[in-house]
């Protein structure tokens, strides 16, 4: 357990303190020696440890785990949960400022990271969800709403008093937590907005934005009625201006990333700071997390000065469709051993049309945490394709990785379109692969190792940007 | 016979939409699930139509050519519909109207937009109602559709013509209320082949036609169960008459997501099996009937409210579930119903999720479900036949004869 916390960047007198509670945690997860072996080995395979930067956000997000689980018991006893809920983590993060008793938790990609990508035991938590009402099959449920159900099933995570989720892109996710509340009798809230934008109207979002941020204040009186707890205007500015320092970090690690070549780390790491990003910190936890990040955008930059990468130089550089894989670093570790750098992926589009500078400049700050619906995840078909072309231009990407998953029918429904549109306009490959975000069980290797080498060839032949890039 | 008149008011629609070609009149199609107000469209002028074609390999197929096979194969339908450009209530549309209700509803719209240009209108339906911006946002919403078909047109919809839209359009619900109330009978006297061809011609037919069609079809039947009320008669809110098992035949209710146009083969395999299917409560591709909309006041607030608000929720709706529920069991205590049968179009996973939920819901009452799964293809196969046949039998407590 030492060996493995110190891996994760605990500091020595930190290790022996926080042992104990990690240990407590790790029981309860029934996470035995030999899973703690397996882990140590997956974390020297996949994942930059030499990196101190690495090692500290291995730190931040073990001990979201250990917060996480003990929530309750470290005397936060009133408990919001929040999944698939962009922007809910700012609320979480004024809640747990304000309020001593009053915990949030957003668990699923802490979860993931930690017990599907260190650990490789993720797969039970899924068919927990399975055994209920989200099935496995041709029905293809989404694995993130098969994590919520399989960690409250099986009471990985404490009970919450509330759930809340959005409806911003799918209704499967309310569905769950409206049968959560039927099955386990937890109350459910909802925040959410009509997708009735029009292609005309992009990138202009001002009456989806407007409803969103309505439905949310609505949601905060919720949390009061059932924590009990107000959450202000004024603390939502104090969370949203702790919380810029942490987003211009990230910003700053990802556009180093995608502008390096090679790129610096292996592209496993890029779900690690997805994970980062839906923590609900409180003050402190938003210094951590900012001093991890910088660390690392100092190490990488060094890095980047001495050419010192994952793949060669010059390797072909590659735009994901979707998010990358969240609970196995397999699929992009695979990629870069087999000379594939993947630089990003289209969710981190930059934002049309969405204020930028001072927090403040919106004037409420409902308007301001829902200002990502002006990236391209919930835009329209049409709007979403041009952000994508945009991304593949300004990255200078040779070929587009499109993770299929089926889970999430929003999505996953402009994929084919959104290809013929990128051999059409680019000219690049585009390799469609299904896969399942959330579940290890969609990996088979041989046949992603046959097509990965197939769209590596592809692109190799046809890129415009090989001999260029410098 | 009920199939030649639905017929001949379907081809007298095709003829009316041809001739719009030439006289300039409007043709305005919208997706089903009973979020868009049809009242709107028909006092601007246009032909209104409800994009419900299905049931069928064909077009849900050649949606694949650009969707995948996740999306269900009804919203793959109309996809495949607008490629093939055969069909003329499909092909002749100068708009299309699509609700924000599910994500595979919405997906037609966002490709409907990307192919055909602004030819979309695409009404947001706000997924709760207790607060009051939701409401005001869907008014808003209609407010702005309103202004599209104007536009559209070149008619000024009046308050007058929404009033007398909506009048039109509560007589249509009204009588399918009073011929499914019949189907309480021990022995009703409509199939559910029958009711459910009137209902999806009432999809495409021009409505006063529709209407007279039914009122017909309604002063003819054979028997006419005592407690079923007039056609001009407010929305049943009656004690079911006793129910009198006195044929084998038990009795079904059909729930689920979708029932499109042509999507019948299941409505023959259940009465092949032995039971007669006496109510249905689907969310697309069967007209509402049982609300109505206030014909006082306000028009547009009237269409909002009633639209929003009045109708039974889908499963889309937040905190729908149990509502549904207790809905469909007191159809099930009106018609005197022992058995559900829960039919689903392949990878329609909200409505898959509740079915977990309404099986459970149903055991308490003794009221067996049975799920059945569509994705167009080969429905009348040997597997499904069985499946309906053994079920039938857990409901009559063993074999029935043919």
């Amino acid at each position: 357990m030492l060996e493995f916390l110190e891996m994760c960047g605990f500091e020595e007198k930190e290790r022996r303190t926080q042992q104990p509670r990690v240990q407590e945690v790790f029981d309860r997860l029934g996470l035995s020696d030999q899973d703690l072996e397996r882990a140590k080995d997956r974390m020297t395979t996949f994942y930059d440890l030499d990196l101190l930067g690495v090692r500290k956000i291995m730190r931040i997000l073990v001990k979201d785990l250990c917060n996480t689980v003990l929530m309750r018991e470290d005397g936060r006893t009133r408990v919001v949960h929040s999944c698939m809920a962009p922007g809910m983590d700012i609320l979480g993060s004024a809640l747990m400022d304000n309020y001593d008793d009053a915990g949030w938790i957003d668990p699923n990609f802490t979860f993931m990271a930690i017990l599907g990508g260190l650990f490789d035991k993720y797969v039970p938590i899924l068919e927990a969800a399975e055994r209920q009402w989200l099935k496995s099959g041709a029905v293809a449920h989404c694995g993130m709403v098969k994590s919520r159900v399989g960690l409250i099933s099986l009471g990985l995570i404490p009970k919450p008093d509330l759930t809340i989720t959005t409806g911003f892109a799918c209704e499967t996710s309310p569905k769950v937590n409206e049968l959560l509340e039927e099955v386990y009798g937890i109350p459910a809230c909802y925040v959410d907005a009509c997708q009735d934008r029009e292609l005309w109207e992009y990138p202009d979002s001002t009456r989806v934005i407007s409803f969103a941020a309505k439905s949310m204040r609505a949601a905060v009186e919720r949390i009061h009625e059932v924590t009990g707890c107000r959450i202000t205007d004024d603390m939502l500015w104090k969370v949203l201006e702790e919380r810029k320092a942490f987003e211009d970090a990230v910003g700053r690690l990802k556009t180093l990333v995608q502008m390096s070549d090679p790129i610096p780390f292996r592209s496993a790491h890029l779900t690690l700071l997805m994970a980062l990003d839906l923590i609900p910190a409180t003050a402190d936890g938003f210094v951590e997390l900012v001093d991890a990040l910088d660390t690392l955008h100092e190490e990488l930059l060094e890095r980047t000065r001495q050419g010192i990468g994952a793949t060669s130089k010059g390797a072909p550089r590659v735009l994901g469709m979707f998010p990358h894989h969240h609970a196995d670093p397999r699929w992009e570790h695979v990629a870069n051993q087999m000379g594939v750098a993947i630089v990003a992926c289209d969710f981190e589009g930059a934002p049309q049309g969405g204020a930028a500078g001072d927090v403040r400049e919106l004037g409420d700050p409902y308007w301001a945490i829902v200002q990502h619906l002006n990236g391209p995840f919930t835009q329209p078909l049409g709007g979403r394709l041009d952000i994508i072309l945009n991304m593949c231009r300004n990255l200078r990407v040779d070929g587009v990785f499109c993770h299929y998953h089926p889970g999430c029918r929003y999505v996953v429904a402009d994929v084919m379109i959104v290809r013929e549109a990128i051999l059409k306009e680019l000219g690049i490959p585009v390799l469609m692969i299904e896969w399942e975000n959330f579940d290890p069980r969609a990996y088979n290797h041989e046949q992603y190792e046959t097509k990965l080498e197939t769209f590596k060839s592809m692109m190799e032949s046809s890129s415009p940007h090989l001999e260029t890039l410098s | 016979m009920i199939s030649d008149r639905v017929d001949a008011l379907l081809r007298s629609r095709g003829e009316d939409v041809e001739r719009a070609g030439h006289t300039g009149r409007k043709v305005v199609g919208y997706l089903p699930g009973g979020y868009v107000p049809e009242e709107m469209i028909y006092a601007s002028g246009a032909i209104p139509l409800c994009l419900s074609h299905g049931g069928e390999a064909k077009a849900a197929d050649q949606g694949l050519s650009i969707l995948p096979g996740v999306i269900c194969p009804f919203a793959r339908a109309q996809v495949g519909e607008m490629l093939l450009d055969t069909n003329p209530f499909y092909s002749s549309l100068d708009l299309l109207v699509v609700p924000s209700t599910c994500q595979h509803m919405k997906k037609i719209g966002d490709v409907w937009e990307y192919y055909r240009g602004p030819q979309v209108f695409k009404l947001g339906v706000p997924y709760e109602h207790d607060k009051d911006f939701e409401l005001q946002y869907f008014r808003d919403r209609l407010g702005a559709l309103k202004e599209r078909l104007e536009a559209l047109t070149g008619t000024t919809i009046t308050d007058a013509a929404l009033t007398e839209a909506i009048a039109v359009y509560n007589r249509l619900r009204a009588l399918f209320e009073a011929l499914s109330l019949t189907r309480r009978s021990p022995h009703p006297p409509l199939s559910s082949l029958e009711f459910m061809r009137l209902n999806h011609a009432s999809l495409y037919a021009d409505p006063v036609a529709m209407a007279d069609l039914l009122e017909a079809v309604y002063q003819g039947l054979p028997l006419r169960e005592v407690s079923a009320p007039p056609p001009d008669a407010p929305p049943a809110d009656v004690p079911r008459t006793p129910a009198h098992r006195q044929g084998k035949r038990p009795r079904v209710l059909l729930t689920g997501p979708n029932l499109a146009f042509g999507d019948h083969d299941v409505l023959k395999a259940v009465a092949a099996a032995g039971a007669d299917l006496v109510v249905e409560e689907v969310f697309e591709g069967v007209r509402d009937y049982w609300h109505r909309i206030d014909a006082t006041g306000d028009p547009l607030d009237a269409l909002a409210r009633g639209y929003l608000i009045d109708k039974r929720p889908a499963a889309f709706m937040r905190g729908s579930t149990r509502k549904r529920l207790e809905f469909v069991k007191q159809l099930i205590r009106e018609f005197d119903v022992s058995g559900v049968l829960w039919y689903q179009l392949l990878c329609c996973e909200f409505y898959d999720e509740e079915a977990y939920f309404f099986e459970r819901g149903l055991r308490p009452d003794g009221i067996p479900m049975l799920m059945v799964e569509s994705d167009y293809h080969a429905l009348d196969s040997g597997p499904l036949k069985t499946r309906l046949e053994a079920f039938v039998e857990t409901l009559v407590g063993g074999p029935i004869d043919a």
